[in-house]
């Protein structure tokens, strides 16, 4: 291997010299500032989880996702091979390229274009075994490159071929940046090709040249076809840090700090920022999530909102995000694991809660009539909290006030007359000074009693006693959890029936609190249970939601026929719940049987 | 001098000379309030009705077609956004979404 060009310098590796420059300052100075509008605190735990040994595992999950894409495997092959062999491709070219540098040009390692047009500045002067095998390794990769281009470019065309119902429309500088990525692999494997009798090549590149050699004149077509490949290299290079391809320098930092436990605490800036620009607006979440079965709502998905929350922070996007049911399936689903919903909430919260101290409505005073649990003095060990919702649909706490007089549990019932909210739908509405107000009335009220078990038929209630209330020492369950428990321990005694059942996961009580099995043991007490299409995890929210507050009740309905579809499948069964507003959703526009889970117990006692 | 009852305040409205204004934004924004009824489900079913009687969504709608601020204002101030008046209300209105949105405006207009 000689050098060709003597100097190691042509015209046409400036374009890419300078964007690649110019991407290198970007970043490094992107980095710097989010770096620094971490808290303190938050720049310590960074720190410290770099210098910890912890710092392997996460650069073994930095390469598993940013370059083999593991996680989109797992969902869909084709989208996984797709951009695994993109990434995974792309890095190995680069990573050869400067092997090859160090190997036959030492002298030039410090010069940034070298790698990439390696194979224009040398001639091949003698084959040797090491020399093929990285030539066979380029060819390879290259190939597999492109490879993955080709469905990339299906997908764009035509998403359903590799199994998605839906992609993003892409503003214009995705555009930009994605036509020249497209563009960027078939100039190179062109260039190469054509320069392949001189620099020598291997499968790919050395058979094209000798396919083509009757047809094309080389020496006037290697120069504009490396000319080529660097304009497109610098174009791609140039849009990058105003395009969504900013995911692919972005993630490999998000997840350094999440990993090291930071989070986000506003919409903009820090952590959401690095969140924000790693979305990809790859669509998977559109897919997913429950809106997008409601036609002109796929708008208002995690994908959109980002996007508009990363270039169009100025604008009103209150009512998209007052559209999400906030079920958090597409964080799920996301392969970033970008948490989308949190971004949404805190969105919420900053743009209610500003100027509130101008807000003309009066102070709220909720609670200014004394409640009459609050005057007894009885102390009880047990309470029963069922919630807003369950006072709607009374067949629930009834169902379970029998179940517990049959076990013969003393206990309270808090909330059976002077009914208060939990706090969750003002929450999420982004009103926290109110929310803060209902908290201290609610833990006032509860904590009276001293209680140590603190039961709720609620999963929206749940999650917030858990989370935001400060309830040491209490231990909140769920109603299906404390049922089995009574089961368990034979405080009553249930048969099994031989109803068919398929059990459908709340938002909150299953992505939110990840109860999934303890539901499903009780049921399978009780009845014959069957699986949903997509259930745990992947469940679809019946889109009653309480975040959702934009959404009118034909969409909401329209969510809940999709659900309902998705868990009885066609079948003739039976459907529990364990959520009052899912049951009251489902009770309105299912034709078969409806129970929430403690009818289902008190049936078969 | 105290003779043991007063006058009551006219609560006369003139339809003809209120400003509509704040009725046709709200409308603008969540036009489903033209379809209220006035049944009243969403006040009977309302979770705070216990501890502040005047918390209504029906009266909340009468008050802002009349221009009545403060009568918006009492009858939404304690409103904890749960939900149970749009899950009964029989004509699908999305309450939560007009009370949001009334709040909203208010609130722009008090900036």
């Amino acid at each position: 291997m000689k050098e060709r060009v003597v100097l190691g310098f042509d015209w046409f590796v400036l374009p890419f010299s300078i964007a690649m420059s110019f991407i290198l300052i970007y970043i490094i100075y992107s980095v710097y500032k989010i770096f620094k509008s971490l808290s303190s605190n938050e720049r310590r735990l960074v720190l410290s989880h770099i210098f910890s040994f912890e710092i392997f595992t996460t650069i073994w999950i930095i390469i598993k996702d940013t370059l083999l894409h593991v996680k989109i495997f797992k969902k869909n092959f084709w989208l996984g091979y797709m951009h695994s062999s993109i990434a995974f491709g792309w890095f190995m070219l680069i990573f050869i390229g400067h092997i090859e540098v160090m190997l036959y040009t030492p002298h030039r390692t410090a010069f940034i274009y070298y790698p990439v047009f390696f194979r224009y500045f040398v001639m091949e002067v003698e084959q040797t075994l090491r020399g093929g095998f990285f030539f066979f390794m380029m060819d390879l990769f290259l190939l597999i490159v492109l490879s993955g281009l080709v469905l990339a470019i299906v997908k764009r065309f035509n998403s359903k071929a590799v199994g998605m119902k839906r992609t993003t429309k892409l503003p214009l500088t995705d555009k930009i940046a994605m036509f020249s990525l497209w563009a960027i692999f078939p100039l190179r494997l062109l260039a190469e090709s054509f320069t392949a009798n001189i620099s020598g090549g291997s499968f790919l590149t050395k058979g094209i040249n000798s396919l083509l050699s009757g047809y094309v004149n080389y020496n006037s077509l290697l120069v504009p076809a490396w000319w080529g490949y660097s304009i497109s290299l610098a174009i791609f290079l140039f849009v990058l840090p105003f395009s969504r391809y900013m995911h692919i320098p972005t993630e490999a930092f998000l997840i350094l700090l999440r990993r090291s436990g930071v989070i986000s605490r506003s919409y903009k800036g820090g952590y959401a920022d690095a969140e924000l620009f790693s979305c990809s607006s790859c669509g998977i979440c559109i897919d997913v999530c429950p809106m997008s079965f409601t036609g002109d709502k796929y708008k208002s998905t995690s994908a959109y909102i980002i996007k508009n929350l990363r270039f169009k922070q100025n604008q009103t996007n209150l009512s998209l995000v007052d559209d999400c049911l906030m079920c958090g399936k597409c964080v799920e689903a996301c392969p970033v694991e970008i948490d989308s919903t949190r971004l949404k909430l805190l969105y919420k919260q900053s743009k209610r809660n500003l100027n509130s101290s101008k807000l003309e409505l009066p102070e709220s005073k909720i609670v200014d009539k004394n409640n009459s649990i609050l005057d007894s003095k009885k102390r009880y060990d047990i309470i029963y909290y069922s919630g807003c919702m369950t006072k709607l649909t009374p067949s629930i706490y009834r169902s379970f006030e029998s179940v517990m007089t049959k076990a013969g549990i003393e206990y309270l019932h808090i909330d059976k007359e002077e009914t208060l909210c939990c706090g969750r739908p003002l929450l999420l509405s982004g009103d926290i000074e109110r929310f803060k107000d209902i908290v201290r009335a609610n833990s006032e009220i509860i904590l009276s009693k001293s209680p140590k078990t603190l039961i709720v038929s609620c999963p929206i209630c749940l999650k917030m006693f858990r989370e935001e209330y400060s309830m040491d020492n209490i231990e909140i369950v769920h109603h299906s959890q404390y049922m089995l428990n009574l089961i368990i321990s034979k405080k009553i005694e249930v048969k099994k029936s031989s109803l068919e059942v398929v059990y459908h996961d709340p938002c909150e009580l299953g992505r939110g609190l990840k109860i999934y099995d303890q539901p499903r043991e009780l049921i399978s007490k009780l009845a014959n249970l069957n699986e949903a299409k997509q259930s745990k995890s992947m469940s679809i929210c019946c889109g009653a939601s309480l975040a959702s507050t934009h959404l009118t009740t034909i969409q909401k309905d329209e969510i809940a026929y999709n659900s309902l579809e998705n868990l009885k499948n066609g079948k003739e069964l039976a459907l529990i719940t364990s959520c009052p507003l899912c049951y009251k959703t489902f009770s309105q526009v299912n034709s078969g049987p409806t129970m929430d889970i403690a009818q289902l117990v008190n049936n078969n006692l | 001098m105290d003779f043991g009852y007063n006058i009551i305040k006219i609560k006369t409205v003139d339809l003809d000379r209120i400003d509509k204004s704040l009725y046709n934004r709200v409308v603008f924004v969540a036009p489903d309030i033209n379809k209220c009824i006035a049944c009243g489900s969403c006040s009977a079913s309302c979770s705070v009705s216990f501890y502040n009687s005047n918390s209504s969504f029906r009266k909340a709608l009468v008050a802002i077609e009349r221009d009545d601020i403060t009568g918006i204002k009492e009858s939404l101030s304690s409103c904890v956004l749960c939900g149970k008046c749009s899950l009964v209300c029989p004509r699908g209105i999305n309450t939560r979404g007009v009370i949001i949105a009334i709040k909203d405006l208010l609130k722009e207009e008090a900036l």
